[in-house]
């Protein structure tokens, strides 16, 4: 193979997309090919003498190009590692590596191709029918399928294909389909003065009219789409993306778009679907073979790719288009041995027919395909006579190397549909054609059943221009009736092992037959039992042979058997494309770096990432406990609540009481729900008359600021509330050489009397001012500083030298958990679920019921008179073995409770924690058994915190 | 006793960010922040043709809530026309981005939060964010498509006029945008100090060449 | 890719930019009996058809509005602040 052959190509054409002066190289499984600028991969593989471009879906049967714009399976490749890559309409490039999928050794010789003689062991439904019993059968025999069957291969270790990202476009207009529709609907949409985009899938603008080579009365096919395609170039306000699928229309018309590595979600205000029609092919006995083409196909390759398709061609057709691609077969200097019309009459009025005629070749009306000869490549065809659309045993058989099949035009409505467009049977063309249209939605072109480049080009200019003006369009443009004889004919099936619906997944029409027999009737459980339609094509080259066996063989009409649903993607995405560029939003506190360089074993905390521990978490423990330790809370929520109503306000949102709170004073504070649940605890700090500083806990932040908001925004309460997390760095200072460690860098009179447990103060650290908050969540003198987030690093640096001599540590998140269980002290959403209140959660204390009112009275109300049905208790294992959270309490062998938190004390050495038990239990002392990997160990209830129950320490 | 100890500076959320990649780091404002990472003049080049982003956090943030917005502005700012919602005005140094009726961003050069709160009087509640949001300039002929890979906004030169502000989503968190540039666009991007390397990081890759002080300087001294 | 909902501040936006607060609901007076309170806390009228409720624009300006939505196409009819006039 190896270099192009340029005997492989017609002579130079106006109308053709390459261009022969620029050389583009690339490589097919390990051979240099040789490209022209314009080529796609596919066209320059073909110039080069390959014909097998894939292999099929189960059998391993060789396929050739078909369709040529990127709608059949057939040409799928691996192109720079990925997968699936459609190489008729992705640009030679130079350098790139190409190479065939879903055979060994090669496309030309699979040894896998030996399936196509066990069809008769795979009918449809196979893996319905035969793989469900024994249930480790299907271990045994999925590898072997992954292996056998399929597509490309994702390589799921490679970091080397594109870099995905996304791009959000607006626009006034968007337009899908660069065809002669959608090309005059942008102009008129840009000519009324708004933004539009042109979504086009193929690699330039034209459509159908590239090549067409037909006179039109303003010039030829292909000289109208290039001008029109000129006139949108010189358009400022139009935007076009061609080689970008719009795979799907969402919720307030927005399109999403794949463009190569990208996705693309634009956002219009209007949306015109040009998307046109796609030609479907035949079902017929070897239907598949390489050789076989649509006319359009064929058209693509001859026209823009300048590449001769063989040498005797049959054509089959169920339409006029049978008759232009025989003329264009004719002109590229093929023999055409026949041309078999499934419709009864010789189209007199048409003018290629009469060309045809003239030019001496075989035209067969009423006759159909029934069979191609051949196993690797077409050798021969044979067409029989039809009677009343039915095959007769009168067959002849033709010597040719290529079929040309035309199956007639299903239109393009699938984005219509997406957005709720209605559609009817069209009796006089065979298909449905939308109806009526949502607003905002536009239809222009062979999407609407029109034919006739006049309409067409009137009727995108109509749609463009309504799209722009935010006029509301027809429903749709009425299309002038085709003359009687150009009316296509219903496409007959004919009979045979090997005629396939679906290229795909490689269904035969028999199989659908069986899949109908066995009582799949309607069309959407035949699709989901037979897969037809949900392989790459997404039913544009099968979902109308699907119908319409399903018509015949149920004998309903073609609008009582409708369609399946066309859902989004339209065509695959890679997943890469829709994730996008890895970005996830990650939270990082002002001291992140230094956590970071002290080698913190870093875990993600909601959004946040915290340090778990610098070393052995029981060391932090200890050096909290017996000396100082500090740790990064900067994660702590902050919100900063002020205005006259502020204390009012917390006093109706909080379980407590604040507006009795004296400024400099701090205060414990649980927030519940209406019903009483708990929402999030904190502690609230009273700076001034009017002014809060509330922490919460690190992931509720959120939570409690919306909330706060919530009840604000239906009242007339003087109160503002701004979240100041990010503003503040906050460490913790705390064991017995707190006080020592602070003093050294601060005036702040730290003395026992002088400042108390649950006061907060104001002053400097190392030069930074500073909050101080004696709080004690870790059970040891200790206070939070909280400080503007951008002196993170240089408060904790400080603190770090300050307290070396006294053996300082830092600590992280398993150290803090581990001493504040130790305290007792609750974590919600950790201790408690969502139904907990503070009646059984061990904060009786914090509900004040001689409130009038706040939020959570009234379930907590209830919740006091049906009394706690279980309790949060602690508990002590009697030997040391951690439970996991969630480890069932039992009694007797019956689970009666749950762990929700446990530990090893590092200072008792016991495994100990927090659980929900029945109130009956919990009792001091109660003897419980715990659940752990699998055995019933003994614990007993303890109600006091096991460390400094009295609180000693803490106030010291 | 206090030990005596090195005085405090201010580190922006992407200092490892710059530090990491060489930048030169300079002390503006109590603040250390990048001037230049290799040339000031190349970066203020590439920002002409194409867009370049720089670290503008140390930048003074004060969000000032009043019931009587325009009344405010006029007696703390001398500003007769106040800015619509969802527009912004210069005032004696500071950029007003009104982003709600009764809530406008006033932006301040480094520094200089303590001067705009200094200004408000009446009936206004005033809180300093300067610490709490990062801020990005992003500066350039592509500055909307490098912010159109990030936001759902339409960020468009169309649909994101000069002098006017949003809140919206970009690169999956809560962001404020202020443009102040017309002939040479420039986009200021205001977050949650919290995502400094996670919006940076986002930047770049979306095509936006990291930029210095120096360079933001000289093309601002350019108009 | 979800529908477009329209913040009375900062204008039409994707759901995505908002956290949903469920439908509007009246909470009782203190002292209302039990069963009041029961339904307040537990249920929803959930309409299939126009419903009023609360959403908070999360990711822009942080303020809760009210929005019409049919709940059947997720169509937003009209939002406003909560202590305009919801006729």
């Amino acid at each position: 193979m190896a270099v192009a052959n340029p005997e492989a190509r017609l002579a130079s054409h106006p109308a053709q997309a390459i261009d022969r002066s620029r050389l583009v190289a690339f490589q097919f499984e390990g051979q240099p090919v040789r490209a022209f600028e314009g080529d796609s991969i596919a066209s320059a593989l073909y110039a080069a003498g390959v014909r097998i471009f894939s292999r099929s879906f189960k059998y391993h049967r060789p396929r050739g190009l078909t369709c040529v714009a990127g709608r059949c399976p057939n040409c799928l490749m691996t192109v720079d590692g990925v997968p699936n890559v459609r190489a008729c309409v992705e640009p030679a490039r130079d350098g790139a590596v190409v190479s065939g999928q879903n055979a060994w050794p090669s496309l030309e010789r699979d040894a896998l191709s030996v399936m196509d003689r066990f069809g008769w062991a795979m009918p449809v439904g196979f893996y319905y029918k035969s793989l469900y019993r024994p249930r480790l059968l299907w271990k045994a025999v999925s590898p072997i399928i992954r292996r056998v069957a399929g597509l490309g291969t994702v390589n799921v270790d490679s970091t080397s294909g594109a870099a995905y990202g996304h791009r959000n476009q607006h626009a006034e207009v968007a337009v899908v389909g660069g065809g002669p529709a959608g090309m005059s609907a942008a102009l008129a949409a840009s000519e009324a003065g708004v933004r539009v985009v042109l979504v086009d899938d193929q690699p330039a603008l034209g459509g159908s009219l590239r090549y067409d080579l037909r006179a039109y009365p303003d010039g030829l096919g292909y000289e109208t789409a290039h001008g029109l395609a000129g006139a949108i170039q010189s358009r400022s306000n139009i935007e076009v993306l061609t080689g970008a699928t719009a795979f799907g229309l969402y919720e307030g018309n927005l399109l999403g778009v794949h463009q190569g590595s990208r996705l693309i979600k634009l956002r219009a205000e209007s949306v015109v679907a040009a998307t046109g029609a796609y030609e479907q092919p035949l079902v017929y006995d070897r239907n598949d073979l390489p050789g076989t083409y649509l006319s359009s196909g064929l058209r693509r390759l001859m026209h823009l790719y300048r590449l001769r398709p063989g040498t005797a061609a049959l054509v089959a057709t169920t339409n006029d288009e049978g008759y232009r691609a025989t003329l264009d077969l004719l002109n590229a200097g093929v023999r055409v041995v026949a041309l078999a019309d499934s419709r009864p009459r010789f189209p007199h009025d048409l003018d290629a027919a009469m060309e045809l005629q003239s030019r001496g070749i075989l035209v067969l009306p009423s006759h159909g395909v029934v069979r191609a000869e051949g196993a690797r490549n077409v050798e021969g065809a044979v067409v029989s006579r039809l009677d009343g659309g039915r095959l007769t045993t009168e067959e002849r058989e033709f010597d040719c190397d290529l079929v040309c099949v035309s199956g007639g035009f299903a239109p393009a409505g699938a984005l219509l549909a997406q957005d709720g467009a209605q559609f009817a049977f069209d009796p006089s063309i065979g298909e449905s054609v939308p109806a009526k249209l949502p607003e905002g939605l536009f239809a222009a072109g062979s999407v609407t059943g029109a034919s006739g480049l006049d309409d067409v080009l009137r009727q995108g200019r109509e749609a463009g221009r309504s799209a722009a003006t935010g006029g509301r369009g027809p429903a749709t443009s009425p299309s002038p009736k085709a003359p009687e004889s150009a009316a296509p004919a219903p496409a007959s099936v004919a009979p045979g092992s090997r005629g396939f619906v679906c290229l795909c997944e490689d269904v035969t029409s028999k199989d659908v037959v069986t899949a109908i027999g066995e009582g799949f009737t309607d069309i959407q459980t035949l699709k989901r039992y037979s897969t037809v339609t949900m392989g790459p094509c997404q039913g544009k080259m099968c979902h109308r042979a699907l119908a319409s066996l399903c018509a015949g063989e149920t004998g309903q009409p073609p609008d009582v058997v409708g369609a399946t649903t066309q859902r989004p993607p339209l065509q695959p995405v890679p997943l890469g494309a829709l994730a996008g560029a890895a970005h996830l939003p990650i939270k990082r506190t002002p001291m992140d770096r230094r956590h970071r360089e002290m080698g913190a074993r870093m875990i993600d905390v909601g959004p946040w990432q915290r340090p778990h521990s610098y070393g052995d978490p029981r060391d932090e423990c200890l050096a909290v406990r017996n000396r100082v330790g500090i740790i990064d809370v900067s994660t702590l929520g902050k919100l900063d609540v002020a205005g006259p109503d502020a204390p009012a306000f917390l006093d109706r949102m909080y379980t407590h009481n604040f507006s009795t709170l004296r400024p400099g004073r701090i205060r414990y504070g649980m927030l519940c729900t209406d019903s009483g649940s708990i929402l999030d605890d904190g502690t609230v700090t009273r700076l001034a008359e009017d002014r809060y500083f509330v922490t919460t806990s690190t992931t509720n932040v959120d939570t409690v600021e919306d909330w706060f908001k919530w009840w604000l925004a239906a009242s007339d309460s003087r109160v503002r509330v701004t979240n100041v997390t990010s503003a503040y760095a906050a460490i913790n200072v705390a064991g017995p050489s707190a006080r020592q460690t602070l003093a050294k860098l601060t005036d702040v009179d730290l003395a026992p009397r002088a400042f108390r447990y649950m006061r907060s103060a104001e002053g400097d650290v190392a030069g930074v001012r500073c909050l101080f908050l004696r709080v004690g969540f870790v059970g040891e003198t200790g206070w939070e500083l909280h400080f503007p987030a951008q002196y993170g690093e240089h408060i904790w640096d400080a603190l770090l030298e300050a307290g070396e001599e006294f053996g300082i540590a830092p600590f992280g998140v398993e150290a803090q958990r581990v001493l504040r269980l130790e305290k007792k002290h609750i974590i919600p959403s950790q201790d408690t679920d969502l139904v907990s209140t503070p009646l059984d959660s061990d904060a009786e204390w914090v509900v004040r019921f001689d409130k009038e009112d706040f939020i959570g009275r009234a379930g907590l109300v209830a919740a006091r008179d049906r009394g706690a049905r279980e309790l949060l208790v602690g508990f002590v294992m009697r030997d040391p073995v951690v439970p996991s959270d969630g480890n069932a309490v039992t009694v007797d062998g019956f689970p009666v409770g749950r762990v929700t938190s446990a530990r090893i004390s590092p200072t008792t050495g016991q495994a100990f924690g927090l659980a929900r038990v029945p109130a009956s239990l919990a009792q001091d002392g109660q003897e419980v058994h715990v659940h752990i990997d699998g055995r019933d160990l003994p614990a007993h209830v303890r109600l006091e915190p096991l460390y400094d129950p009295e609180g000693e320490r803490l106030r010291a | 006793m206090t030990a005596a100890l090195k005085p405090p500076i201010g580190l922006s959320p992407m200092h490892d960010m710059h530090v990491r990649v060489g930048a030169v780091m300079v002390k503006q404002d109590g603040w250390l922040m990048p001037s230049r990472y290799t040339s000031s003049t190349e970066e203020a080049d590439r920002a002409r043709r194409s867009a370049g982003v720089c670290d503008v956090s140390s930048a003074g943030k004060v969000i000032v809530y009043a019931g009587d917005m325009d009344a405010v502005l006029k007696t703390a700012f001398g500003l007769d026309a106040a800015p619509g919602v969802l527009s912004a005005a210069w005032a004696d140094g500071a950029l007003l981005a009104r982003m709600a009726r009764d809530e406008v961003w006033a932006l301040a050069p480094a520094g200089g939060a303590g001067h705009l709160h200094s200004r408000l009087a009446g009936d206004t509640h005033a809180v300093d964010v300067t610490s709490g949001l990062a801020g990005v300039a992003i500066v350039g002929p592509d500055a909307f498509s490098v912010l159109a890979a990030l936001t759902e906004l339409d960020v468009s030169s169309i649909g994101f006029a000069d002098m006017t502000c949003a809140q919206a989503s970009v690169a999956e968190i809560g962001a404020a945008l202020v443009r102040r540039g017309a002939d040479l666009p420039r986009i200021d991007l205001y977050f949650g100090r919290e995502y400094g390397e996670h919006m940076w990081t986002a930047l770049l890759d979306a095509g936006a060449a990291p930029m210095g002080s120096e360079a933001l300087l000289l093309l601002s001294t350019e108009g | 890719m979800g529908f477009l909902l329209s913040c009375p501040n900062c204008g039409e936006r994707t759901v995505y930019e908002y956290r949903s607060g469920g439908e509007q609901t009246v909470r009782p007076q203190p002292g209302d009996p039990a069963q009041e309170w029961t339904r307040y806390f537990y249920l929803r009228r959930n309409a299939a058809g126009d419903q009023r409720e609360w959403w908070y624009h999360a990711l822009g300006c942080r303020r809760w509005f009210i929005a019409v939505r049919d709940t059947v196409t997720n169509q937003v009819k009209r939002t406003y602040w909560p202590g305009e006039a919801g006729a």
